[in-house]
């Protein structure tokens, strides 16, 4: 049974299959492979999906659904945050709902009628028989976006076998054509998403190196700049155009732009709401002018992923585009430019997508055609898109896995009690890349108790993430001694919308600085206070295994460094407890020899050891 | 190990008989999951390759068709050979292990702690001084050249360490505290890149 490849787009979707070897895109009975993503409702019922759908929007705005893909896992809130929502949508407890045409559908359920609609496609082409699909998402798509698309597949019909990045699918495509080895970068701008992967192709192994992007970018905000600068020059003020007139406004911007895609210059007709008829010409320079302010966000993300995959442009083999808006010439000069070579875009940019997904399938399938020829059988090799840490002393996020690191991937990270007596400690599992945790995501808290009554520092805790090839995450605390164990299967970046991706990773670099500082800080006076703490009292109870000079060096040294953590310097809060630490090592040892000669009468070793461990809070398991 | 499966003995990463994948062995150390020689000096496109090769055998792709068991063991091996690139990979993290092969923690709390020696933490006070005290339009500059100047001393020690380490040298205590200062030198080495921000390819 063949297993199908769908680009679900927030334009246009596509469905693609692997026939005697090479990866087809499917066309309709009048030979279009692109199906509008557009989905038109009437009397409460879908009627229309795609060509026709998209004919009567502008005559029936109100009862058609477009661009639903931006819906996909989003609460009310988080769709009303975005300016120009184009649907009224109400929140219906957990499930957001599209007021469209007497019905108020899901964005899982108007996606599931454009996957009906193409595994349709399918069935009539390869007669029969198709359940089984692999799904694209952008790269930077939630857990919650990914599951809203799995449960639409699962409402088609279809046995969802992996739901693969854009780009990730793009580049399977590339390689494939090519045949060639080497680094790429692909720069993948869609109707609603902006994804820039660095990939590299060697022994028919796809390694995915970096990945970052902007879910709040696309080919959309073009149209939109477009149509506002229409609207301008027809002397419409941009806030008094109701929701028909940016429609059509719209509509003819998607219409330049693509006509000045083979022409240098295109005119325009758009319909006032007073019936009066604005017509004006566009050229390319005034289009790309336009494009700039867009095209220059990408360029942030572009170098981010570059830094990540440690590779300067030089090393890279090819630039690989992605999505129509890469049509654009202006788009193309951009990405020459940044990167200092022409891109290629000999696949056509609107069917990569579909048709490296119908590779991924075809090589999840039990008979695989492209696993028997030469160069055919590629191996994907993916990476998780964010950091996953956990809560440590004074508000501190301890990374556990990196971002961009590859999945599957499993780190331990061991953590000490901070308390005399400890037994519960909280694990808070969070997302994101900012330092303190009150900028991260919080995924997950659960309590680990029952830690046996230790001094403080003498208790471990071990605790373990676990990340699957889906990217699902699971978390187990254990304490050492008694083997006491808590875990919880976390999914990660539940409920969080992209647009919060975004924020946070542009906020991480916004502050890089400023939270390295405050993290640097807080882990500096959590250290000297480990080491300040537990000498008060030695010193008061062994006084006499010093020289007063000793004691005095002793003293002084506390004395500067409780003077040094009042204050913001955490490097000369490091530096002196640093040296406490030499000078009071000494006095340790001794205090350690005393107690065991002493056949430990009254002084636990747990408490001597507790000292001695000085080292700094959950710095256990540095790599 | 016994095959799971069939049974047969002395099975590897796949059983020889019934090629049955097995689950990931934990006396393996991370160069003998990658099948690389245990030695500092490695050519990191061969160990890329070693994980490539591998990965493409076992990686949870290759079973997603398969029962729930081998599914399983293929997810436990590919985060295993993971996790075995990720150390090796990085040449300071490979020193730490092979040093942590040997039975010295360099990351170690309490009594195996590495104690910087003083004259390496009055050296990098004096060297937080000097960068604190730049200012002026050429700061960025020297910043850059002062990062730069770490780098290379970070390279040097980092080549020196790997050198004693492939030769055999019993001086674990010593090559731990080289090992300990090199952590300290790229915690530096961040600190002063902090400033450059992602704008520039350099």
């Amino acid at each position: 049974m063949k297993a199908i490849g769908i680009d679900l787009g927030t334009t246009n979707s596509l469905v693609a299959v692997v026939q005697d070897g090479v990866p087809t895109t499917l066309p309709d009975d009048a030979g279009r492979v692109l199906l509008p993503s557009v989905v038109a409702y009437r009397d409460g019922v879908a009627v229309d999906v795609g060509h026709e759908a998209l004919a009567a929007a502008a005559a029936n705005p109100h009862d058609t659904v477009m661009s639903v893909k931006r819906f996909m896992g989003r609460t009310k809130a988080e769709v009303d945050a975005e300016a120009l929502a184009t649907h009224r949508v109400q929140q219906d407890g957990a499930v957001l709902r599209i007021m469209a045409g007497g019905a108020c559908p899901t964005p899982v359920e108007v996606s599931a009628e454009i996957l009906r609609v193409l595994r349709a496609r399918a069935v009539h082409a390869l007669g029969g028989g198709v359940t089984k699909a692999v799904i694209t998402v952008p790269a930077y798509f939630d857990d919650t976006q990914r599951n809203a698309t799995r449960q639409a597949g699962m409402l088609a019909g279809l046995d969802v076998l992996r739901l693969v990045n854009e780009p990730t699918a793009a580049a399977l495509a590339y390689g494939l054509e090519k045949q060639t080895e080497g680094r790429f970068a692909v720069y993948d701008l869609g109707g609603g998403t902006f994804d820039i992967s660095i990939l590299h192709l060697v022994d028919g192994v796809f390694e995915v190196l970096a990945t970052a992007g902007d879910t709040r970018l696309g080919g959309d905000d073009i149209d939109r700049a477009v149509a506002e600068a229409m609207l301008a020059e027809a002397g419409v003020d941009s806030d008094a155009a109701d929701g028909a007139l940016r429609r059509r406004a719209v509509a003819a911007a998607t219409a330049v732009k693509m006509a000045l895609t083979d022409t240098e210059q295109a005119t325009y007709v758009l319909e006032l709401a007073d019936g009066r008829v604005f017509t004006h010409r566009l050229d390319r320079e005034a289009l790309a002018a336009l494009m700039a302010p867009v095209l220059a966000r990408t360029a942030g993300p572009c170098k981010r992923a570059m830094a990540d995959a440690g590779l300067k442009p030089k090393d890279l083999d090819g630039v690989v585009l992605v999505g129509g808006s890469t049509r654009a010439p202006a788009v193309q000069a951009f990405v020459a430019d940044l990167f200092g070579r022409a891109p290629l875009c000999d696949i056509d940019p609107d069917r990569v997508v579909a048709l490296g997904a119908a590779v991924q399938a075809d090589l999840l399938s039990v008979d695989s055609e492209l696993r028997l020829i030469e160069g055919g059988d590629v191996l994907l090799l993916d990476v998780i898109p964010l950091s996953l840490g956990l809560e440590t002393m004074g508000g501190v996020v301890e990374k556990v896995i990196h971002r961009n690191s590859q999945i599957p991937a499993s780190r331990a990270q061991q953590f000490t009690t901070f308390q005399d007596g400890q037994t519960g400690m909280d694990i808070h599992v969070l997302q994101g890349e900012r330092e303190l945790v009150e900028d991260c995501r919080s995924l997950a808290r659960f309590r680990l108790t029952g830690i046996p009554p230790r001094p403080a520092g003498a208790a471990r805790v071990a605790v373990t993430f676990q990340v699957d090839a889906d990217g699902i995450l699971h978390v187990k605390a254990r304490e050492e001694e008694t083997g006491v164990e808590q875990s919880v299967r976390v999914e990660p970046s539940h409920g969080l919308s992209d647009a919060q991706v975004e924020a946070m990773l542009q906020a991480s670099l916004d502050h890089a600085e400023e939270d390295v500082m405050a993290r640097l800080l807080r882990t500096a006076q959590v250290e000297a206070e480990r080491v300040l703490m537990p000498l008060d009292r030695a010193l008061s109870d062994d006084a006499d295994l010093l020289s007063p000079e000793e004691a005095a060096i002793i003293r002084e040294a506390m004395d500067d460094l409780r003077v040094a953590i009042k204050g913001t310097d955490h490097r000369a809060i490091q530096d002196l407890t640093e040296l406490l630490d030499r000078v009071s090592a000494g006095f340790a040892q001794r205090r350690m020899e005393r107690a065991l000669a002493a056949g430990l009468r009254d002084v636990r070793v747990d408490d001597l050891e507790s000292e001695l461990a000085d080292a700094p809070v959950g710095g256990g398991a540095h790599d | 190990m016994n095959c799971w499966e069939c049974g047969a003995p002395g099975a590897a990463m796949f059983c020889e008989g019934c090629e049955a994948v097995q689950p990931p062995d934990p006396r393996l150390d991370h160069f003998a999951r990658l099948g690389v020689e245990p030695r500092f000096d490695q050519d990191p496109d061969a160990l890329s390759a070693a994980h490539r090769a591998l990965q493409r055998r076992v990686h949870p792709d290759r079973y997603a068709s398969a029962g729930d068991r081998p599914r399983r063991f293929s997810m436990a091996q590919a985060t295993a050979l993971n996790d075995a690139i990720r150390v090796l990979r990085d040449p300071l993290r490979r020193a730490e292990y092979m040093l942590h092969l040997r039975g010295r923690d360099v990351g170690a709390e309490g009594e195996g702690r590495v104690q910087l020696s003083p004259a390496f933490l009055m050296e990098i006070i004096e060297l937080r001084e000097a960068v604190d005290e730049l200012d002026g339009p050429d700061a960025h500059t020297e910043r850059s050249r002062m990062a730069r100047e770490v780098a290379a001393r970070f390279e040097g020690m980092l080549t020196a360490l790997g050198r004693r380490l492939d030769a055999g040298d019993d001086d674990l205590d010593a090559m731990a505290q080289l090992a300990a200062q090199l952590r300290y030198l790229r915690r530096v080495i961040d600190e002063l890149q902090v400033d450059d921000g992602p704008g520039d390819w350099t």
